[in-house]
This record gives structure tokens, sequence and C-alpha cells, in this order.
């Protein structure tokens, strides 16, 4: 699952950056990397395309940045708001219900529940 | 040193992505493909093959554009919608700047006639010197107006890398508008008190053929058309043409 631009992919760059910047504030590079980790390296962003979304998510009010200062270099980062709060928990539903209604489906069960 | 991700500026304005997203982004990329450099060099890898690893981690131009080009919500209104902000919003800019100059010249002058009433101007300030701005205000507002507002739309155009058919109109158009209105006033003065100020469109005097419109008079608009479009066009070179660095 190392195609992240595929249709099956929509939505989870959003809901792994978002669940990686509730615990703390990183930078772009700090975030990949984290992703990269926490998921085994079985999900991979692209290492560049991963600021055009951290741009939207604060521009819609779900992230706030700063530039810091940190061994002598200047980075942007990136810090969950209230809002964005409200946005991963809304986004962790739908996973769960999706996750669940697919693990149905390859069980051999009969109906899942609408997402 | 060559800059990596300077193609990808010019296909991101030229696409309508507000230029404060392109400059972080472009600055974010280069952050991380620092770090990419110094993660790879760390394993083992020269200079000059870190560099390449790194650039192919980052993704290509084309991936990266994309990304950029796939959140609409990090275009500008210049990109979404040029005749708004490079023909119509000026046309308006220079309406609202002209309707504050007359405000601000009817209550100069109301101050003038009744100096006693409602608004006493404080001792130190002389009339006389007040009625020296006034003139001062009027000239601003019909010379100074329509060249700061093409001087912005041209800017404006060439920063955010419009089709040269947006800002060109703009210009023409708050020139032309710019140019063709007519101030006059009359200033309160020792001896004669009375004041004026008459607003109209040049030209729209009864031409000699007996049309309603008076070619000739209008033509005196002409030098003036034509300086702002040549501040237009200066402001727009100096833009469009300066160091993508600075831009």
């Amino acid at each position: 699952m190392r195609d992240a631009g595929s249709n099956f992919m929509n939505g989870v760059p959003e809901l792994l950056v978002l669940r990686c910047l509730r615990d703390r504030e990183m930078y772009g590079y700090e975030l990949v990397q984290e992703i990269k980790g926490r998921t085994d390296a079985v999900v991979t962003l692209g290492e560049g395309v991963v600021y055009p979304l951290l741009h939207a998510l604060e521009r819609s009010g779900a992230l706030q940045s700063r530039r810091k200062s940190v061994g002598g270099r200047s980075r942007v980062y990136y810090a969950m708001t209230p809002k964005g709060l409200e946005r991963l928990s809304g986004l962790s539903t739908t996973w769960a219900t999706l996750a669940a209604a697919i693990g149905q489906v390859m069980q051999g069960g009969d109906h899942a529940a609408a997402v | 040193m060559p800059q990596p991700f300077e193609p990808l500026r010019e296909t991101l304005l030229r696409a309508g992505v507000a230029p404060v997203h392109v400059r972080r982004y472009l600055r974010e990329l280069s952050e991380h493909f620092a770090d990419l450099v110094e993660e790879e060099q760390a394993a083992g890898r020269g200079p000059d093959a870190a560099r390449a690893a790194a650039r192919a981690r980052l993704g290509g131009d084309q991936a990266l554009a994309d990304a950029m080009l796939s959140q609409p919500a990090l275009r500008s209104w210049t990109g979404r919608a040029p005749w708004a902000t490079l023909v119509v919003g000026p046309i308006l800019l220079l309406v609202l700047a002209w309707s504050l100059a007359i405000l601000g010249i009817v209550l100069m002058l109301a101050w003038l006639h009744h100096p006693n009433g409602l608004f006493q101007p404080p001792a130190w300030l002389q009339l006389a010197w007040l009625a020296k701005v006034g003139p001062a205000l009027l000239d601003l507002a019909q010379v100074g107006g329509p060249l700061l507002i093409v001087a912005w739309v041209a800017g404006l155009g060439a920063r955010q890398r419009s089709r040269l058919i947006w800002p060109l109109l703009g210009c023409v158009a708050v020139a032309l508008f710019g140019a063709s209105l007519h101030w006059e006033a009359r200033w309160p003065a020792v001896g004669s008190p009375e004041s004026m100020l008459s607003l109209g469109f040049r030209g729209l005097h009864p031409s000699p053929s007996g049309g309603a419109l008076n070619l000739a008079v209008w033509s005196q608009s002409l030098p003036m058309v034509f300086f702002s479009l040549a501040v237009a066009g200066a402001v727009y070179g100096i833009a469009r043409f300066r160091t993508p660095a600075a831009a």
C-alpha cells in the first residue's frame, strides 16, 4: 500500500497527519519520518507532497504553524487546533466504520453498515 | 548553487497558486531537501549521490506541482477570478478613493465656511494653510489615485504571473476612467467666500457637430492615459523580471 495517490488512499494522508500532530507539534520532514516509522513504512507519503496538505489544513483552521529555530536551523512547526481535533475525530470514526465494513466483507459477512 | 525548485515556482504561479503559499512551499521543500541530503550522507552516500537521492525522495516537479494544485483553497483570488481582482476591483477602488477624496474636500469646504461652527480648528492651524491642502488633495485624487492603482494592478499581475490580458485590461480601464474625470474646485478666499466643487467627465459637452461626446475635449485626457500606461508598463517590467528569490 505504498501508492499514496491511489483512490483507495483518499483521505488517509490527512488522517495520519492529524493523528501524528495530535501528540506534538512537528515540522514536515519530521512528520513524514514519523508516519513512515509508525506504519512500519507500509504507508510512505511523497515527502514533498505533504506540504500542500499541511497548508490546506492550516488554511481550514485545523492546524496552526509557527517558525522556530532548532539547532541553528529555522523550521515551520505545525500544531493541532481544537478544530483539527474535531476533524480528526470525524475522520477517525469514518475510517473505523469503513475498516470494520471491509473487514466484514473480507471475512464473508452478509451486510455491512452504511458509512 | 542552482535553485532546484525555481521551475516549480513558475509553474505554480502561472497556475494561480497564491504567492504566499508558493514562497512557503519552496522554502519548506528546500529545508526538507537539506534534511534528506544530511540523512543520505549519514547513510554513507557521497555529496552528489546524496543530493540525487534526496531529490528523488522529495518527488518530481510534476508530482510536487500536482499536490499543490489539488488544493483549491491555496489558489489566489487573482488566480480564481482575474477579471474581478485586476479589472473590476481596481475600478471600484478608484471610485472608492474618489468618494473619500470628495468627502474630505466637502468637509474641508464646510469647515472653511464655518470655522466657528461644530468643527473648530485648533489655534495653531491657519485657515490659509488649510486652503492650500484642499487643492493638493484634489490633485492627489485626480492624478495620483489612478497612477497608484494602475501601478498596483501591474505589480499584482506580474507577481502572480497572470495572463497579460487581465492587468492590461485593468490598467487601460483605470487609466481611461481616471483621466476622463474632470474635477474643478473654487476655494474660499479673502473677499470671495464662496466655494464650489464640480465633478464630471471630459468630453461630455455638446460637440460642434451636435453629438453628446466632444472628442476634441476628451482628447485632452490622452497624455494622462499614456503616462499612466507607461508607469504601469514600467512597474510590470520591474516586478516581472525581478530575481525570483525576491518575488
